[in-house]
């Protein structure tokens, strides 16, 4: 971390109005997309975005210069997100995730993946629920599925299996992604 | 494609990303960091506010301490050092005769009160006849112990209280 940085988080943690507004619009669109991965649609993101930075400056005294700001910031995003996520399900976390889908295309079936960022965002999107939440913690977050069954309150095997199911489920997503693009 | 390719592959699209959200958002996070700090305020002040009325209140409610007491020149020797020095030598079979109106007794208080009041005669026959005593206990030549005199009795008049300064016995082993 650059020592501009820990100047800015210092001046955060004394509660400076002009540091927090810096580091906000410095950090703001990155949490906002995380946010975006794991809703679906604006306003829920912008709920989970401003509820994050209020945990942000509530605890950044907690912050340690020796960890990343960023990834500190990225883990309050995807945290608030499950809460939010939690408060608002309708239904048992374990009935969405549970549902198995055929999926037409396997991962043999890719030799080479031509995706963009907005069109693989649109195919997790689709993903249940649950599957999204596990892919998304996994993959792109980089949690490990002990932390993933500790967040979700599911079993370890459950968190592997959801997020082999995910991937395959992905894949069939994407796959008629492809096909649709060769028909146009 | 194996599936941790698959999985970098995905990790890779998504690395950098960045959407702008809404300006309202930041003026909604930063309302509600002022209202947040307002209230902490608040509870902080209304926190302190009421430790200082509890701190008033119990100071307010605390007994009055003590008057000071006038500063006398060592009053304690004057009134009992005689008798109350004199009485383990003597044997409670043989009691000093001289000795008694002086002794620290329960009927010692009214005399004492005395000194407080208006009382003065009361008080000049205690102041006299003290000396008297202690000739008597002389004379009786108990043992092991030795009366000096260091100069007559002295009055001292101090706020309206009268002492007898100064009487001094030596208690020998």
């Amino acid at each position: 971390m650059e020592a501009a940085d820990i100047n800015l988080i210092e001046a955060c943690k004394r509660g400076k109005p002009s540091a927090q507004r810096e580091v906000y619009t410095r950090f703001s669109p990155m949490m906002f997309a995380v946010a975006l991965r794991y809703t679906n649609g604006r306003a829920d993101a912008e709920d989970i975005l401003q509820e994050s930075w209020i945990k942000v400056f509530r605890h950044i005294k907690s912050f340690s210069e020796h960890n990343s700001f960023e990834g500190w910031l990225r883990r309050i995003v995807v945290n608030t997100a499950i809460t939010h996520y939690r408060r608002n399900q309708k239904h048992a976390f374990q009935l969405d995730v549970e549902e198995v889908h055929a999926t037409p295309a396997d991962l043999e079936a890719f030799k080479e993946l031509d995706f963009n960022r907005e069109e693989l965002a649109t195919a997790i999107a689709q993903l249940p629920k649950g599957y999204g939440l596990v892919f998304n913690m996994y993959v792109i977050e980089g949690y490990k599925h002990k932390e993933i069954a500790e967040q979700l309150g599911i079993d370890l095997n459950t968190s592997k299996s959801q997020l082999s199911r995910a991937r395959k489920y992905l894949q069939g997503i994407l796959g008629n992604m492809s096909k649709r693009a060769q028909k146009v | 494609m194996k599936a941790e390719e698959f999985d970098q592959y995905v990790r890779a699209q998504f690395e950098n990303e960045a959407v702008a959200p809404r300006a309202e958002v930041e003026d909604a996070v930063f309302a509600s960091l002022n209202t947040a700090t307002r209230k902490r305020r608040g509870i902080a002040a209304a926190a302190i506010l009421l430790v200082a009325t509890s701190a008033t209140a119990l100071w307010l409610n605390a007994p009055a301490p003590a008057p000071a007491q006038p500063d006398a020149p060592a009053p304690a020797p004057t009134e009992v050092v005689a008798p109350v020095a004199v009485a383990p030598a003597i044997p409670e079979e043989q009691p000093a005769e001289g000795v008694a109106p002086v002794a620290s007794t329960p009927s010692d208080e009214p005399e004492r009160m005395a000194l407080d009041s208006k009382e003065t005669p009361a008080l000049d026959e205690y102041v006299t006849s003290a000396p008297v005593a202690m000739d008597e206990v002389s004379s009786r030549g108990l043992s092991g112990v030795e009366l000096q005199e260091t100069s007559e009795p002295q009055l001292q008049q101090l706020e309206g209280e009268k002492w007898v300064l100064p009487a001094t016995v030596e208690v020998k082993d």
